[in-house]
């Protein structure tokens, strides 16, 4: 009992030995704990430390600023626009009273990543009256379900656009690479939806594939998709060390020696193209608002405007094709896809999309990714996922 | 402890053992109890907490901690919770609390307990008593 009082006394949150000797008390009086209870190891949670530091970014926006632009029925998100910077931010709202499991723990999870592929939450905002809660995140105006409509649809008019392998390489590697992310810290994403892969055209024209992190946003009639969860792992620390020494065989060099794969292929120069849109804009048309009140006429017109920005930017490249939604007026829009027929003359990717540069697209990729080798990692990841083993806690 | 109330220690420890024996009323495992814990110091180190709101506080702590570490299947509905603790207040009560508490501490639920500490402190020992054990097996 003593030790309890010794644990409120004085500065809660942080009197570790109070705590630990109270949890000693528990585990031995209320449990009877056997040995593989406490040999089961659960990882450090190394960020939680130094979060106080990353998370303070969060509480510079105030939600005055924000002025609602669009609505977008898809993912029930809010598009707003934010005067001080100029920059759409999507508002997502947590459905229900209560704040579920799933919810609650994509939160704090999102509260804590940084990476250039897993989008950022900017802030929480709670409304007392009506029960709310809204996150405030990056708006990404393009997402890999409509890319791939996009290519679909133009295959079945007879006009398929060409797509080049660097393309697919790099969103893969884009993919990979957040979902490496999430590895790396212990986070195990349990439902990667196509809808959730979002691409994020940023102010210094690098596209980052972003993975939203979604629990409900989907209600497209995909229910199984719905559910969406995330998890720390609950890792026995037994199996992780008996594993390693079976993970070292896999490496790349020993999968490089048993399949004959020189450095100086040409397997290994293909590579190189990781990075495809570094520099570029993306040579998709934009998701599109309509305006409720006008439903069809208005959006044709709007359609030929896209459509002409779209021809303009894609044999340039030009910044020419901005966003709609800043010029016109009414807020309420929903949602619609620009039919792709009309496009595909314009849209021939061409190698100028190419960079030879792999690094270009990611302003912070880490200590290891400056290594050819773990880059091409992510490419030949179908082989050896266990590379993932060596290259915890890098971030 | 938190800023000028009338909490005594003796209210804490009351509300920490009430916490620990719900955690092991619902099966929870160590950690969550570790970190509803936790939830609660910080919470009542940020706030001044009234003691008639004390029993509420704790309940949503473990509710919260709960959502954090258990697996869906294990945590009780809040409706169950509230009746099954004796917690003497209602559902709505509980989730409204959720919400300040969540704010308060700026969602941020991931944090490192003692629990953690001494998990890493028990494998490490026994990894290191398992090599001593191989050692002495080869000689």
């Amino acid at each position: 009992m003593s030790t309890l009082d010794a644990a409120a006394i004085d500065a809660p949150g942080v009197n570790l030995a109070g705590l630990l000797l109270t949890l000693v008390l528990h585990q031995n009086e209320k449990h009877k704990v056997n040995r593989q209870e406490i040999i089961s190891y659960r990882p450090v949670r190394f960020l939680c430390l130094i979060h106080y530091i990353v998370s303070s970014f969060c509480n510079t926006i105030e939600p005055q600023s924000y002025e609602r632009q669009s609505y977008d029925e898809l993912t029930t998100v809010l598009i707003w626009n934010c005067k001080k910077d100029d920059k759409d931010y999507a508002l997502k709202q947590i459905e229900g009273t209560g704040i579920s499991m799933s919810a609650c723990r994509e939160i704090a999870l999102l509260r804590e990543l940084k990476h250039p592929n897993v989008i950022s939450l900017q802030k929480v905002f709670l409304s007392h009256a009506d029960r709310k809660v809204w996150l405030l995140f990056d708006y990404a105006e393009h997402d890999l379900w409509h890319i791939i409509k996009f290519h679909r649809a133009s295959k079945a008019n007879k006009k398929p656009v060409q797509l080049p392998r660097g393309m697919v390489k790099s969103l893969l590697y884009q993919i990979l690479d957040g979902i490496h992310y999430l590895h790396a810290n212990w986070v195990l994403h349990r439902d990667l939806p196509i809808l959730s892969l979002t691409a994020l055209e940023k102010r210094d024209k690098k596209w980052a594939l972003q993975h939203a992190w979604n629990t409900n946003v989907l209600d497209s009639g995909r229910p199984q998709e719905v559910e969406g969860g995330n998890d720390r792992t609950r890792s026995n620390g037994l199996k992780l060390h008996c594993g390693r020494s079976r993970y070292t065989n896999c490496s790349l060099i020993k999968y490089m020696e048993k399949h004959k794969v020189k450095p100086d292929s040409k397997a290994f120069h293909l590579l190189d193209a990781l990075s495809v849109f570094a520099g570029c804009q993306i040579p998709y048309p934009k998701r599109e608002f309509l305006t409720e009140e006008e439903p069809d006429d208005k959006g044709d017109k709007k359609n030929q405007q896209q459509q002409q920005g779209n021809n303009h930017t894609n044999g340039t490249g030009h910044p020419g094709n901005q966003d709609n939604s800043h010029t016109q007026g009414p807020p309420l829009k929903k949602v619609r896809v620009v039919p792709p027929t009309t496009t595909s003359g314009g849209l021939i990717m061409t190698s100028d999309y190419q960079r030879s540069n792999p690094h270009a697209a990611y302003p912070n990729p880490g200590p290891s990714t400056s290594q050819p080798q773990s880059s091409m990692g992510y490419s030949t990841t179908s082989q050896q996922p266990p590379q993932y083993s060596h290259q915890t806690h890098r971030y | 402890m938190s800023k000028g109330t009338d909490l005594s220690p003796s209210h804490y420890e009351k509300a920490v053992l009430w916490i620990a024996e719900l955690s092991s009323q619902f099966q929870f495992y160590s950690e969550t109890f570790a970190l509803a814990i936790n939830i609660l110091n910080r919470f009542l180190a940020s706030v001044k907490a009234q003691v008639k709101y004390l029993r509420c506080i704790a309940v949503t702590c473990l509710v919260l901690a709960a959502k954090t570490n258990e697996e869906d299947e294990v945590i009780p509905s809040v409706k169950k919770l509230a009746v099954q603790s004796g917690c003497k207040c209602s559902p709505a009560e509980i989730l409204r609390m959720e919400r300040i508490i969540l704010d308060k501490l700026h969602w941020d639920l991931y944090t490192a307990t003692p629990m953690d500490f001494l998990n890493i402190v028990s494998s490490i020992k026994f990894i290191h008593c398992k090599e001593l054990v191989d050692q002495q097996l080869m000689h």
